[in-house]
């Protein structure tokens, strides 16, 4: 790609939105149709070669950050790096051993769920438990960030990926239940 | 008299002059052409009145080929040169043609790259073949708008891949057309129920035709399309239905194995019959001539209640995928708000009925479902045309399979996961896995599953002059990219010298609607031995790297800083992990790994000790205390 300027400085600015954890999900979607509306290559059907080339990076560059800030771990890690923080996989620090444990818990919850009578609705019972973790995490990040505790929000972020992982896992046993 | 001329993007610069634009519909059986005259979408006749145009073309000694209908005719007397289901081999390769070679009866020439048809007019591709129709339809369309087209949609089955799309661009470029937009069948349907209606919310677009199942559910709102999900079973249609009744047949009437072609034939015609008497009535009487000497006729009534239960674990058939796209979308069955029908297969009552009760809302068949897509294709070039400069619409697509990379071991890394919306760019850092490796070889492939295998490849090629590094020190970054008709290419660079690589992915060959769908249903059913393949091959690959990393630090290192009896101890264990990775148990190889790993342990001490020494020489302590201030 020859033309990597962004339309904006960072994706909140080019949605228009405060640069905030807790987004209205729906003035984020109704910014991206208007975007989509201003710069989608069937915009330029008629237009030179180099403009419609131009069209679809933007637009390239305006799905990545709709999809960057509609899924709250990617907005999340985006918002640290805003700040200058980057996840680097070799210098994590050790998790704590209680968060540990919670994650070896729920792989064998998972482990054994196909090996249950009812399989589907233990599963969902697993997916609502995993939610529920999320949703704590995302709740305690928010918090974090706001009082600029960042290298605490970064570990909070790193630990979020074991549980997405664990999602992304279930989703798979689900298909083979299906 | 305005100095300059101004213009909006999508506004023609003369506002009153009307562009011809028309959608066509390129169907394996059928093809359709449409256009917007006085704001209503139509589609357009031939001569006789008949809007479907077979998609067949008769190809004849020192003349014009025939198209269509009078094409159809020459089928029986003249196979070889009369070919049908040209859409099947679009984008294929030849050995997609010959697995489905023996169901064609064509003169296939056997080379590498794009399969081609030997008949009278010379040797053909299916891009040639497709072009052909395409012609057919312009002539059509032009001769009836009385004008040149200026631009076309052509509508594609949501399931296309790269190889696909690409050829059916080739197709019409080479029939003279201007290709606006490639545009998704199902889309285009719900553009044509859409607009009409002013919908708003999300609709399900249920699309069953002769061979073929699709789904997929869109976000409406305000004018854009927004695709969420796709999926299907591209081995599942109307024909499958034909089948189930002939079957029943075949029982009714007490006929064994060895009934003649000629009366399976005539068995599948009155199947047919009976299933689409049972759209409207209540009852099919069915009469079959036996082949016995006396060619005794034979009758029999199939209820409505009875062809019921024989279709319904077909329909169930496509709930699931159903079930999949609401699942991939994040949604559940009451949250769409309208259903689309589409494809000849939906006129069957059971089946609106079901998908109605799973929808839990009256599907829409309002539209004739034959027509359909050609009318929503329509709509969407006479907006791209620029005839609607005020018009909002606009048509957000995905990528119909994830689009991954070959990593080492044959496993592939998905780059663009299925269902992202296009256009899209990906990019990703690999590294090298050699000391002084240079050049990398990049795999494009297509598909769901975690071996290369299992995948269907699109595009091989290689960065070359990466300058000489150590393992792991070269950052190579593979860029994919899907433009809005759904087209990849897909770029390498090593970014610390810029040395440079890129391919459009071409048709060579692509996927066939049955891998897709093949691809997808085995990743469902296997994931548990794919995940048992995957931990071997990451075993194996950890082991090469561990293997690898040894035996170059004994040539740099190991002869000055291990005693003989340990070099042999090491050597000893490295040979020991060299053997059982050649073995399929990835519980053996990890233990092999541990020990080496143990027994290595002082060796690797010493080394690192010996290197910070080096690194050293010449510092002060304090250098070194500063540093820590710093970070």
């Amino acid at each position: 790609m020859s033309d990597n300027t962004l339309l904006t400085e960072n994706y909140f600015q080019l949605f228009k939105l405060p640069m905030q954890f807790e987004l209205d999900i729906t003035k984020l979607r109704t910014a991206y149709r208007e975007l989509q509306r201003q710069f989608h290559p069937d915009r330029f059907a008629h237009a030179s070669d180099q403009e419609r080339r131009i069209a679809m990076q933007k637009t390239t560059q305006i799905n990545e950050a709709f999809q960057t800030l509609k899924q709250p771990l990617k907005r999340a890690q985006y918002m640290l790096n805003l700040k200058g923080m980057q996840p680097d996989p070799q210098v994590t620090p050790p998790l704590e051993p209680e968060f540990l444990m919670t994650q070896m818990e729920l792989r064998e919850a998972l482990e054994g769920i196909s090996q249950q009578a009812d399989p589907s609705m233990v599963l969902m019972g697993f997916n609502d438990t995993v939610s529920q973790h999320i949703q704590q995490f995302l709740q305690q990040f928010s918090t974090l960030f706001q009082q600029e505790k960042l290298a605490q929000a970064q570990t909070c972020v790193n630990q979020l990926h074991f549980f997405y992982k664990l999602q992304e896992e279930a989703e798979k046993l689900e298909e083979t239940l299906l | 008299m305005a100095l300059l001329q101004i213009s909006e993007p999508g506004q023609s610069t003369a506002p009153h002059e009307h562009r011809l634009a028309a959608g066509i519909d390129l169907g394996t059986t059928n093809s359709l052409v449409a256009t917007v005259r006085s704001g209503i979408a139509e589609t357009l006749a031939d001569e006789n009145g008949l809007h479907l145009l077979p998609s067949v073309v008769a190809y004849l000694c020192d003349e014009m080929p025939l198209v269509g209908h009078e094409a159809q005719d020459r089928a029986n007397h003249d196979p070889h040169n009369t070919i049908a289901s040209a859409k099947r081999l679009l984008g294929r390769g030849l050995d997609d043609v010959k697995t489905l070679g023996s169901q064609l009866p064509y003169d296939f020439i056997e080379e590498s790259g794009m399969p081609r048809i030997r008949t009278v007019a010379g040797e053909l591709s299916p891009v040639q073949i497709s072009a052909d129709i395409l012609r057919s339809l312009k002539q059509r369309a032009e001769s009836s708008l009385a004008g040149d087209l200026t631009g076309v949609v052509i509508t594609v089955p949501a399931y296309f891949d790269d190889a696909q799309r690409q050829a059916t661009k080739d197709a019409a470029q080479l029939a003279g057309l201007n290709i606006l937009r490639l545009l998704n069948e199902p889309t285009a349907a719900a553009v044509a129920y859409g607009l009409d209606q002013q919908a708003e919310g999300i609709f399900a677009i249920y699309d069953l035709g002769g061979g073929t199942f699709d789904i997929s559910i869109l976000r409406l709102h305000q004018g854009v399309f927004e695709v969420m999900s796709t999926g299907g079973d591209s081995a599942l249609g109307g024909d499958d239905i034909d089948r189930m009744i002939a079957e029943w047949l075949l029982q009714q009437a007490e006929i064994g194995e060895n009934a003649s072609p000629h009366l399976l034939r005539q068995i599948l015609g009155a199947a047919r019959l009976a299933k689409e008497q049972l759209s409207h009535h209540e009852q099919a009487d069915i009469q079959l001539i036996l082949e016995d000497e006396q060619k005794t006729p034979w009758q029999i009534q199939l209820s409505r209640e009875k062809f019921d239960a024989l279709v319904d674990p077909l329909i169930s058939k496509t709930l699931l995928p159903c079930r999949r796209a609401l699942r991939d979308a994040g949604l559940n069955p009451e949250d769409i708000q309208e259903v689309v029908m589409v494809g000849g297969s939906t006129r069957v009552p059971r089946v609106r009925e079901r998908v109605g009760e799973f929808f839990q809302h009256e599907p829409h068949v309002d539209i004739d479902p034959d027509k359909v897509v050609a009318i929503g294709a329509a709509i969407q070039a006479d907006i791209l045309a620029g005839n609607k400069p005020d018009n909002d619409m606009l048509l957000l697509d995905v990528v119909p399979l994830s689009l991954g990379i070959e990593t080492m071991g044959g496993l592939v890394e998905k780059i663009i996961p299925r269902n992202t919306t296009i256009p899209v760019a990906k990019a990703q850092d690999f590294t090298t896995f050699k000391d002084g490796q240079s050049a990398m070889a990049v795999h494009v492939l297509q598909g769901e599953r975690e071996l290369i295998t299992d995948c269907r490849s699109l595009a091989r090629f290689e960065l070359r002059d990466i300058p000489p590094m150590v393992a792991g020190a070269a950052r190579i970054r593979v860029t994919y990219q899907v433009d809005a008709d759904g087209l990849l290419s897909v770029s390498a660079q090593e970014q610390t010298t810029g040395a440079h690589s890129e391919i459009s992915v071409k048709p060579s060959y692509g996927l066939s609607d049955n891998d897709i769908e093949g691809m997808l249903r085995d990743a469902m059913t296997s994931a548990q031995q794919d995940a048992q393949a995957r931990t071997l091959r990451e075993q194996q690959v950890e082991a090469d790297r561990v293997i690898n990393a040894l035996r170059a630090a004994l040539k740099a290192d190991g002869h000055h800083l291990l005693k003989r009896s340990e070099f042999e101890n090491i050597q000893q264990h490295l040979d020991s992990l060299l053997h059982v990775t050649r073995g399929d148990d990835p519980q053996v190889i990890k233990q092999a790994i541990d020990k080496l790993d143990q027994v290595t342990q002082e060796f690797a001490a010493r080394r690192m000790d010996s290197s910070i020494r080096k690194a050293m020489q010449g510092h002060h302590v304090e250098d070194f205390q500063n540093e820590d201030a710093a970070s």
